[in-house]
């Protein structure tokens, strides 16, 4: 390849850099809507949420008449493909988990998006037990359980209980994991059980697994972690053009909410498939607006980066 | 100790089926060189493998040394597979399934030499002898013999690819000759080869058949190569697949080249209405 | 040529004037225009944030632990697919009665795209090492069995010839003339093999268990983690290189002997 050819290659390379440029430069200008519809209907509202159970409010508000027609929900894999839509545009709302949030808020992007509100679960700690071992906590010992870290409350509360019923502690594998990894080494037969958030019930139910410890008597929260983030399971966040229509939808599912927890379990099982027994055994999580506590946690840190950012809310 | 009688052979091809071999009968007597003399194309290296016990004949009979070589197989492939099945004989000789069975005591040398070229040459020898049943313990004794025999003792863990043509050749002919056959079959072996490395390989296999006494049956195009090695010759002449006549040759052996005997004997033969 | 000269002396080959032309302003490109905020720095990184994250995934995140779990997995599903498919392959080759047992079946399944089995083989395996390794196995046996039955086929006869002449059995001749003669084209099957069986462990590991580096690539996109994604990315293709070029070895050894079926 000639000194000439080098040039070439560089010069169509800076092309394409300037081409992709130009893509995004537009793509952040837009509301991400398709533009050339838009004067005659209002645009598309479209949410994205990944199926899971603690979204109820979400199936019920879709069925009710004050849904409209362009409301739209967009179904992802994870949370995470949830947060990469929204920062690309192709959602203008979505569910997206707190820590996961937390990581979107480091994107440079982030400053676009709002909080509107949160998906909490009434806190507290199951022990889950891979399918088909049929262990209660007295058989414990001699097998490998997870626990999301040593000093976490679900995991205090389970050592108490285990002295109490005499249960030799010393002989029980315990190995650390994050609550949302522990469902998935169950299933891949890497754990025999689990110490995870009573928010995961629903979803160890339908896969099957053994429930045989529950214990709700715990005050969420702790140093590392204040309450209003351990009991959330998800947050509602849009992005900044479209924070009226997510505003309405926040008030779509307080309405919804207000119908009772059968009609809420109803629309679950229809839009994913759980059974209504596995549903009912379980209680329903709530949504509710973003109160100052949840707001300040993610401005606390936003302020870091510029004081103005304050003053927009 | 060859005998073909009235054997035919014909083939299925797209047209319908072509004779190769028609009605030929020949007797090859121990310890003589016959040489198949003719044109391309006329059925020659079909007969020789007839005689090898290669193919089956379509009908007629060949017998080894006795043996009925292979029995009469049809030409048409429906009635082919038919009989084969009734038969239970897997395709397209009937060798052993799991044990090396040699059926009878010729071998053969192709035109293509056909050494594999996964084998050093001494392996190719070996493997051979293996096949024939060879004690392991004196393979590599009686391999190294014919490698040296026929000049290649220099060569023994080369590759064919490291080869050149004439020594490939020999190789075929070292592998055909160490597992002291009682015949050996050989189709236009030195066909590739340059000229002067053609007489020697022709001298190499008079010296062979002098001191073994093994039967040879040749098959060439080469007028001259015909007349200088074989006792008799087998003409195909004008119809293709047919015998048109069998000759003696009846010169003592050494025989020189240059000779005016051999001379005339070639002029005899080749004007026979063979050339096309 | 040994193992441990050959692939310096690939990595050398790589490294050559015309390859360093091309690559060097390329780097050069891929550390500025990320630079310059045309694309938000944290969804396109920087090379040196790259590099950053490899450094990081091989102090702390455990890179060491999850490519040995992906070689593993790759290494037990090739050897499976290989033993299976070769042998298969060659008795289909030399027997008409076995190719019409086995072939048509293979035909119908081959042309499945290996994704599309992921579904059921979670339901049939569950999510552990048995699904990876079953995936792995059905991404490397088609085309292995394929190419190989294909060289056997095309097995000259006259080897067979001389080879029966002599007396050889059946087995003798599937043991020293048609597993040979097609050993270059097995071995070029295999190289297929071994490309889509990386495929397949990628896409394995990315839905079940919990090792690898196509978990380690996962859990970089569910945590925002641009640059290990790339890394990730990139160990893989190192991966798949030094595979293919471990075979091309082998299949270099090969060359001496196979001249010889070129020249004909």
């Amino acid at each position: 390849m000639s000194g000439r050819g080098i040039w070439l290659a560089v010069g169509a390379l800076a092309a394409a850099a300037a081409g992709v440029g130009a893509v995004v430069a537009h793509r952040s200008a837009g509301t991400g809507a398709e533009s050339g519809l838009a004067a005659a209907t209002p645009p598309a509202f479209r949410i994205g949420y990944t199926g899971s159970p603690l979204l109820a409010a979400l199936y019920l508000a879709e069925k009710r008449p004050a849904w409209r027609g362009t409301d739209e929900l967009v179904r992802f894999e994870t949370s995470a493909d949830v947060g990469y839509a929204l920062i690309a545009g192709k959602v203008d709302a979505g569910f997206v988990e707190p820590a996961k949030a937390l990581l979107i808020r480091d994107i440079r992007e982030f400053r676009d998006i709002d909080v509107i509100g949160k998906v909490t679960y009434p806190y507290g700690g199951i022990l889950v037990v891979r399918k088909g071992l049929h262990l209660r906590v007295q058989d414990l010992p001699g097998h490998t359980v997870a626990i999301s870290e040593p000093g976490c409350k679900l995991y205090h509360a389970l050592k108490k209980d285990l002295a109490w019923l005499k249960v030799d502690e010393a002989r029980i594998r315990f190995e650390q994991l994050p609550f949302d990894a522990m469902l998935p080494a169950l299933e891949a037969g890497q754990l025999d059980a689990a110490m995870t958030k009573a928010s995961y019930s629903v979803l160890a139910r339908k896969l099957g697994h053994d429930i045989p410890y529950v214990q709700l008597d715990i005050a969420a929260g702790d140093a590392c972690c204040p309450a209003v983030v351990a009991q959330t399971e998800f947050l509602l966040l849009a992005r900044r053009p479209a924070r009226a229509d997510a505003r309405r939808l926040g008030q779509l599912l307080l309405e919804a909410q207000k119908e009772g927890d059968a009609a809420l379990r109803a629309a679950t099982q229809e839009q994913t498939a759980i059974p209504l027994a596995v549903l009912e055994a379980s209680p329903s999580a709530v949504y509710s607006f973003a109160d100052r506590l949840l707001l300040e946690l993610f401005l606390k840190v936003e302020a870091d980066e510029g004081a103005e950012k304050v003053g927009k809310r | 100790m060859i005998e073909a009688v009235n054997v035919t052979k014909r083939f299925a091809a797209p047209g319908g089926l072509i004779t190769a071999v028609h009605a030929v009968s020949l007797s090859v007597r121990a310890g003589e060189i016959v040489a198949l003399l003719g044109p391309t194309g006329c059925g020659k290296t079909t007969l020789l493998e007839l005689l090898a016990g290669l193919q089956s004949p379509t009908e007629g009979s060949v017998t080894i040394d006795g043996v009925l070589a292979l029995p009469p197989e049809p030409a048409d492939p429906e009635a082919l597979r038919a009989h084969r099945r009734r038969h239970g004989l897997l395709p397209p000789v009937a060798n052993g399934l799991f044990r090396d069975r040699p059926r009878h005591d010729v071998a053969v040398v192709f035109q293509d030499h056909a050494v594999f070229p996964w084998m050093t040459t001494l392996r190719n020898v070996t493997f051979a002898l293996g096949v024939r049943g060879v004690p392991r313990a004196q393979r590599r004794e009686v391999a190294v013999g014919a490698l040296e025999r026929v000049g290649l003792g220099a060569a023994l863990h080369q590759y064919p690819a490291q080869l050149s043509g004439g020594m490939r050749q020999r190789l075929a002919l070292a592998r055909a000759l160490a597992v002291r056959p009682k015949a050996v079959l050989m189709d236009e072996p030195f066909a590739s080869v340059d000229q002067a490395t053609r007489e020697r390989l022709q001298d190499l296999v008079l010296e062979l058949w002098r001191d073994t006494g093994v039967t040879v049956v040749l098959v060439t195009h080469d007028v001259a190569e015909a007349v200088y090695l074989a006792d008799r010759i087998v003409l195909f002449g004008a119809i293709p697949g047919e015998v048109s006549r069998v000759a003696a040759v009846p010169l003592a052996r050494p025989r020189a080249r240059a000779s005016p005997e051999l001379a005339a004997l070639q002029a005899a033969f080749a004007t026979a209405p063979d050339e096309r | 040529m040994t193992v441990t000269r050959a692939i310096p002396r690939a990595l050398g080959r790589l490294l050559r004037a015309e390859w360093l032309r091309v690559a060097v302003p390329l780097a050069l490109l891929w550390e500025v225009i990320p630079r310059t905020g045309l694309v938000p720095r944290t969804l396109a990184p920087a090379l040196s944030d790259v590099a950053a994250a490899a450094v990081q995934l091989a102090v702390h995140g455990g890179l060491a632990r999850h490519l040995a779990s992906s070689l593993g997995t790759l290494a037990l599903g090739l050897a499976l697919a290989v033993l299976a498919a070769v042998p298969a392959a060659i008795v289909s080759g030399w027997n008409p009665l076995v190719r019409r047992h086995v072939l048509p079946y293979v035909q119908v399944v081959a042309p499945v795209p290996p994704t599309a089995w992921v579904p059921l083989t979670i339901v049939l395996f569950g999510v552990g090492l048995p699904m990876k390794v079953f995936l792995v196995f059905l991404g490397a046996f088609f085309p292995t069995f394929l190419n190989t039955y294909q060289a056997v086929r095309d097995t000259n006869p006259r080897y067979l010839a001389a080879a029966r002449v002599f007396g050889a059995s059946e087995l003798s001749l599937v043991i020293h003339v048609h597993f040979w003669h097609a050993l270059g084209a097995i071995l070029m099957s295999i190289r297929t093999g071994v490309t889509l069986g990386l495929v397949m462990l990628t896409a394995a590991e990315m839905y079940g268990g919990r090792a690898g580096i196509g978990f380690l690539l996962m859990q970089a996109k569910e945590f925002f983690q641009i640059p290990a994604m790339v890394v990730c990315m990139g160990v893989l293709g190192a991966v798949g290189w030094t595979l293919v070029e471990l075979l091309g070895l082998l299949e270099a050894r090969l060359s001496v002997w196979k001249d010889l079926e070129h020249q004909r």
